[in-house]
């Protein structure tokens, strides 16, 4: 029992950890690092609020919104990550560059603060969610306890499954610093689009089963596109975390694929976009 | 004193054939009163008749009752899942699209899109190990 104490801790904060220690390593080196801190650790304060708010729900002492509305209430907050995490990257690409020459106008410093709600709002829903399911495990778990030494490996487990996640933190800390900034910027902006279109693609699955299911879609909606869950199924530990980190799924119906298409879409127009406006800036000027 | 024994003995054993015959005839009757879909190898849902049908799934401690349910293809079900054990668990599957965290007693219905013939795995992700395989295959017609 203690073992699984450990995996399903750690497994459950990676998601939440690696938003967190991604925006934190890139708030590194930010000239304004303190005012972007501070919003992210509010977030995170925040987040353990609402998980334990979910978590109560889940258990049933509390009835926070009904069934249905807390899964609309689940859907929009999956929805609402992938969205401030492509929001978040379109704005690291915008000041990455720049670095610290950049926040000089009053105009960039206005913006500057409604992107640190969208930090805090996406470090507050990364730990709600997951966190919610952690508290739920932990807390069922909790009152099985019988010993003392029950107790006692019970916290020591906690513990070590929180220090195995806290050494992802630092490792991407690390990471930020001695490889290259450029790399590093490069790959965990990657690294956050791939956990949006994960995020989106549970959302919208969400929809689908929960709330479309009343309607008679077209059956080719339904209908399975490929299947390598000979290969690599989603179920297995490997491949369950690369459904969870990048939207791996072994057998995708026509509506994710069209889900993927539509995220991976509308951020080749945003990108295509912001490229323009980058070039157009860049000419005025001269 | 003979005679009459001898008469005995093959009415006995004509007896046992008869009954050994019919015996398959009366059996095979009293199957044919269950529903055809038992026949077919599909799972029995909880309310045969019903225009969604809907399936039981109990999570115990990791054990999951049952570990293997066989439905119709392209028609859609729902799972009725509850945690008699006395740890909580998540049901959970990413190939159904299903994710349900379910405190000790709670149970929860959840419906399930039409999937394609194939197999489909579930499993209780807060205490992994057993995996669960539904099997959907297209109905005889």
């Amino acid at each position: 029992m203690m073992g699984q104490v450990i995996f399903i801790v750690a497994r459950e904060s990676v998601e939440a950890l690696l938003v967190i220690g991604i925006l934190w390593a890139w708030m590194a080196h930010r000239a304004d690092a303190r005012a972007g801190k501070t919003w992210l650790l509010g977030g995170i304060v925040a987040g353990f609020a609402l998980a334990t708010m979910l978590a109560l729900a889940l258990v049933g002492v509390t009835t926070f919104l009904g069934a249905a509305a807390r899964s609309w209430f689940e859907i929009a907050m999956l929805s609402m990550a992938a969205v401030l995490i492509v929001q978040m990257v379109l704005w690291m690409r915008k000041h990455g560059r720049t670095l610290k020459r950049e926040m000089e106008g009053e105009l960039d410093r206005h913006v500057a603060t409604s992107n640190w709600w969208g930090v805090f709002a996406l470090a507050m829903i990364a730990i709600g969610r997951e966190g919610s399911e952690t508290v739920v495990f932990l807390y069922g778990s909790f009152l099985q306890l019988q010993s003392l030494a029950n107790f006692l490996s019970f916290f020591g487990s906690a513990v070590a499954g929180l220090g195995i996640a806290l050494g992802l933190f630092w490792a991407l800390q690390v990471g930020a610093r001695f490889v290259s900034w450029k790399w590093f910027f490069r790959v965990t902006e990657w690294m956050l689009l791939f956990l949006g279109s994960a995020l989106f693609l549970t959302a919208m699955g969400k929809l689908l089963s929960k709330h479309l299911s009343a309607f008679d879609l077209p059956g080719w909606v339904y209908a399975t596109v490929w299947d390598t869950s000979g290969v690599l199924s989603d179920s297995s530990m490997f491949g369950s975390l690369l459904a969870t980190l990048a939207a791996y799924r072994s057998q995708p119906i026509v509506w994710d694929i069209l889900m993927l298409a539509l995220y991976w879409g509308t951020l080749a127009v945003l990108f295509g976009w912001q490229k323009r406006r980058f070039a157009a800036t860049r000419i005025a000027p001269a | 004193m003979s005679r009459p024994l001898k008469m005995k003995m093959p009415k006995k054993a004509f007896l046992c054939v008869v009954l050994t015959c019919l015996a398959p005839l009366w059996l095979s009757a009293a199957h044919a009163q269950e529903t055809a879909t038992e026949a077919a190898g599909f799972s029995e849902p909880v309310d045969p008749g019903a225009s969604v049908p809907t399936y039981k799934i109990e999570l115990k401690d990791g054990a999951l009752l049952p570990e293997t349910l066989v439905v119709p293809a392209k028609t859609r079900f729902k799972l009725h899942v509850t945690n008699i054990g006395t740890k909580p668990s998540e049901f959970e599957s990413n190939q159904m699209r299903l994710e349900e965290v379910l405190f000790m007693g709670m149970d929860v219905t959840m419906t399930v899109t039409p999937l394609d013939s194939g197999e489909y795995d579930y499993f209780d992700e807060f205490q992994p190990g057993v995996m669960g395989k539904l099997i959907a295959k297209e109905v005889a017609q």
